[in-house]
């Protein structure tokens, strides 16, 4: 049976017992994941150990070496031969309902920015010189005879989702590139993939991954939680506000939390006048809300778009014969029926508006599937998408009103493609403009879901955030 | 022409009031079709849907063939064909957005009392047993657009025993006073009929065990809830609650049922175990004026047994208002014919870092 939990072979025994957890998707049915029992006492002993192995095997260990086995493993994720690889892209659609081409495509995505010299590219920019993680180094910002060392974490505790296949390794990489253990509590949505992905690392170097793990416990299990928060040293976690609401109350004072919660994308563009660039836009923008299925906190929820209703009702057929393309390369999730039928809401009630003449578009395929949706709309505010490639188009007369519309989400603002066309000459004022409001990455359209390892995830340096400093400083000055 | 021949809302109140055997499906065929031409011509917005799907007065020749109006469409437009000054019922609506509308006109009103009355005689009181009526929820005058608190009103009115009240107040809950009425029960076997949100059930118990109390109501009690139990799983919950029944207040599942009630329709389904008077097979049952089927929520083609799909209903009496709903409730239709409905949030569980602009903008 798959497995939903993973510990080094010498921790393994502290997991009582195992037991199936059932997924359903419509296309394939029931499927089942090996979930494990631990008591919470288990638990904070497994944490311990962690730690302990870290404090031992991490920190003897130049920073240089822990990269190359990160890059090793990477190398191997992005060979389609791997057999981790195709377990996960076997397994991973029958718990999601992803199809097995994009969760391919997250694999490969994910894993080329997991690369070694992305990972060391990412320490520079947030930590300065790596080897200040393995001895004092001297520092040309302390005085003279100055030097300084870097500390992660003993332990970050990891607490993930299940919104994007194969990428929770993310706060794995992130902990070993400050030399800190990690012990993940998996995402009962998805918690095929780290498993997975410690096994590969595990071959490849078990001293490295025996400063890792993943387990799962129930959200209500108070004691574990309690457990976890003991023993960990920061932590980091993903989901939505009532998931952050809870960790938060539950956490104790004082211990470091990076939360990494709802998050929006949009698209700001001016529609092109000729067929052939309007066509290329289109394909972009269509690439952007059809990765992850939308289901990213990068993915477009809407076209803001500069030009009349009927400009940009031509540019919403360009972009529905652009998904129709992308739909056939890259397959999109069979929607549960709750899902379903909130689509059916929503494009029931823009069949009525447009039919009674209302600026309203709707772009759907020819057979009406539920693959993509398209709505050309002059609404107000912004109205949710229900996501899995459901993308409004909504005109605009300039960039103030883009802003305008914005301001209201501007706490959650991630993402921005931007791409202007005639309107060019605003691109730079624009840019600042939303990096005021608060966005925290800015791209051209059709680059919205592949950022670097370089990105500040949410405007932060998660793996700077992460260290400690110790400065030697000379004598006064 | 505002109104139609009064012949067609006559025969169809008539057939109404014949109660619960089941109608030939011509007899259904015919009068849908003939509410639904008439909606052709006075509302708007279900002309506009019948013609973004191609279908005009005279290509409607059996329910089916008339386009389901999605419920999200009742907050957006106004679907009322019937005599003004209306009287509106609205949707309780998640926060920042419009809450959905439903208009009656007197006579449209009267409709539904009498599909109430013909329902709830055969699915809540078919031992014509007379109880005394405690409902968990505020009074019509405390809440003018609810239409539950409209439809319990009716059957207090109509059915209940001096005593028969409605127990929430602005105060809330009266708590206090509902342990006087379930100890009078006891102590004067006088049996009751409770009704209220399923959700308050839940409260009421947890609140019932924080303190230990529990009490044998007199035989003849029963128990009508309505609603569910927000994201969880509505089967395990369904099961606690009614165990919660039996354990706090000695009223066994057989005679607790749950309703299926929205505004955007004038008439429910209710649960077959008191009218079949056992507890298992547990399923909803339509009467006669209305359909339900579960189909696929994106072809709308019925599904067959066991599969989950979205509930559309079919409801004559709606007469005023689109009479084919596309509801976004899911459920399963049952070999024996009868539904049941599951879990509504189960498919939108959290989706990590990307949920909708809705949630985020609502809090």
């Amino acid at each position: 049976m798959t497995k939903g939990w993973w510990l080094p072979a010498e921790l393994r025994h502290l997991v009582d017992d195992v037991r199936p957890r059932r997924h359903a998707t419509p296309e394939h049915g029931d499927f089942d994941v090996e979930m494990p029992c631990i008591t919470s006492d288990a638990l904070a002993e497994a944490a311990r150990a962690l730690r302990g192995r870290a404090e031992r095997e991490l920190q003897r260990r130049p920073i240089a070496e822990i990269v190359d086995r990160l890059d090793e493993t990477a190398i191997r994720w992005l060979d389609p031969s791997d057999p981790h690889r195709r377990t996960a892209i076997e397994t991973i659609p029958r718990i999601t309902g992803h199809s097995p081409e994009m969760v391919a495509l997250a694999i490969e995505l994910e894993q080329r920015s997991s690369r070694g010299d992305h990972l060391l590219a990412c320490l520079r920019s947030e930590v300065g010189d790596p080897a200040a993680l393995d001895r004092f180094r001297s520092s040309g910002h302390l005085a003279p005879g100055g030097e300084n060392r870097a500390f992660g974490p003993g332990l970050v505790g990891g607490v993930f989702s299940a919104n994007i296949p194969a990428l929770p390794h993310l706060t794995i990489m992130r902990a070993l590139l400050v030399k800190s253990a990690c012990l993940g509590r998996s995402s009962a949505g998805e918690p095929a993939f780290l498993p997975l992905y410690l096994r590969s690392l595990e071959e490849i170097d078990a001293d490295l991954a025996s400063c890792l793990g993943v387990l799962w416990w129930e959200r209500e299990a108070e004691t574990h939680w309690t457990s976890f928060f003991d023993e960990t040293d920061f932590v980091v976690a993903y989901g939505g506000t009532q998931a952050e609401r809870e960790l938060r109350a539950r956490m104790p004072a004082g211990l470091p939390l990076l939360f990494h919660g709802h998050r929006l994308g949009v698209s700001i563009v001016g529609v092109p006048e000729d067929a052939e660039s309007r066509d290329d836009l289109a394909a972009r923008l269509a690439y952007d809300a059809t990765v992850f299925d939308q289901h990213a906190c990068l993915s477009p929820h809407v076209v803001l778009a500069l030009g009349s209703f009927d400009a940009c009702a031509e540019l919403g057929v360009d972009v529905g014969r652009q998904m129709e393309r992308w739909r056939e390369e890259l397959p999109p999730r069979v929607l549960e029926p709750a899902l379903a039928a909130a689509l059916a809401q929503l494009r029931g009630v823009a069949e009525i508006s447009e039919a009674l003449g209302s600026p309203t578009r709707l772009l759907t395929p020819t057979d009406r599937s539920s693959a993509w949706t398209i709505l050309v709309e002059d609404v107000d505010g912004l109205p949710p998408s229900p996501l899995d490639r459901f993308l409004r188009i909504v005109p605009h007369e300039s960039i103030n009103a883009v802003l305008e519309r914005l301001r209201p989400a501007r706490r959650w603002l991630q993402n921005v493609a931007i791409e202007l066309g005639a309107n060019e000459d605003d691109a730079a004022a624009l840019r600042e403009a939303l990096a005021r409001l608060g966005a925290t990455r800015i791209c051209p359209p059709g680059q919205m879901a592949t950022p670097s390892m370089m990105w500040h995830h949410d405007g932060r340096a998660c793996v700077g955030a992460m260290v400690r400093w110790c400065d030697r400083e000379g004598s006064a000055p | 022409m505002k109104r139609p021949k009064p012949t067609l809302y006559d025969e169809l109140k008539a057939a109404i009031s014949s109660g619960m055997a089941p109608w030939p499906e011509e007899r259904f065929d015919s009068l849908a079709v003939r509410i639904a031409r008439w909606h052709y011509d006075e509302i708007p917005p279900f002309r506009a849907l019948c013609e973004a799907r191609s279908v005009d007065p005279d290509s409607m020749r059996k329910w089916r063939d008339i386009p389901a109006v999605p419920t999200e469409a009742f907050r957006r437009f106004e679907l009322f064909a019937g005599d003004d000054p209306p009287r509106e019922f609205r949707t309780s609506g998640t926060s920042g957005s419009k809450p959905g509308r439903a208009l009656f006109s007197d006579q449209g009103l009267e409709l539904m009392a009498e599909a109430i009355r013909v329902n709830a005689r055969a699915m809540l009181l078919p031992d014509e047993r007379a109880t005394r009526i405690l409902i968990l929820a505020p009074p019509p005058e405390a809440a003018p657009h609810m239409i539950m608190a409209h439809g319990m009103e009716q059957l207090r009115r109509e059915h209940g025993l001096a005593g028969s009240r409605f127990l929430i107040g602005s105060e809330g809950l009266d708590s206090a006073g509902l342990m006087r009425a379930f100890a009078d029960s006891e102590r004067e076997e006088i049996p009751l009929t409770l009704i209220g949100a399923s959700f308050g059930f839940v409260h009421l118990f947890e609140a019932m065990a924080e303190r230990d109390l529990s009490f044998s109501l007199a035989h003849g009690s029963r128990a009508m809830d309505a609603g569910g139990f927000k994201g969880r799983s509505r089967e395990a919950d369904r099961d606690e609650l009614n165990a919660a029944f039996e354990s706090r207040l000695g009223i066994p599942a057989e005679r607790c049922v749950n309703l299926l009630g929205m505004t955007e329709i004038a008439s429910q389904m209710y649960d077959n175990v008191m009218r079949d008077g056992r507890p298992a097979p547990r399923f909803k049952v339509n009467p006669p004026w209305t359909r339900t089927e579960v189909v696929d929520p994106i072809t709308l083609d019925p599904l067959p047994p066991g599969r989950p799909g979205l509930l559309l209903h079919v409801d004559l009496a709606n007469f005023e208002r689109p009479i084919v709903v596309q509801s976004d409730d899911i459920g399963r239709r049952l070999e024996n014919g009868g539904f049941e409905i599951d879990g509504r949030a189960k498919g939108a569980e959290s989706r990590g870092c990307s949920l909708t602009i809705d949630e985020m903008l609502s809090q």
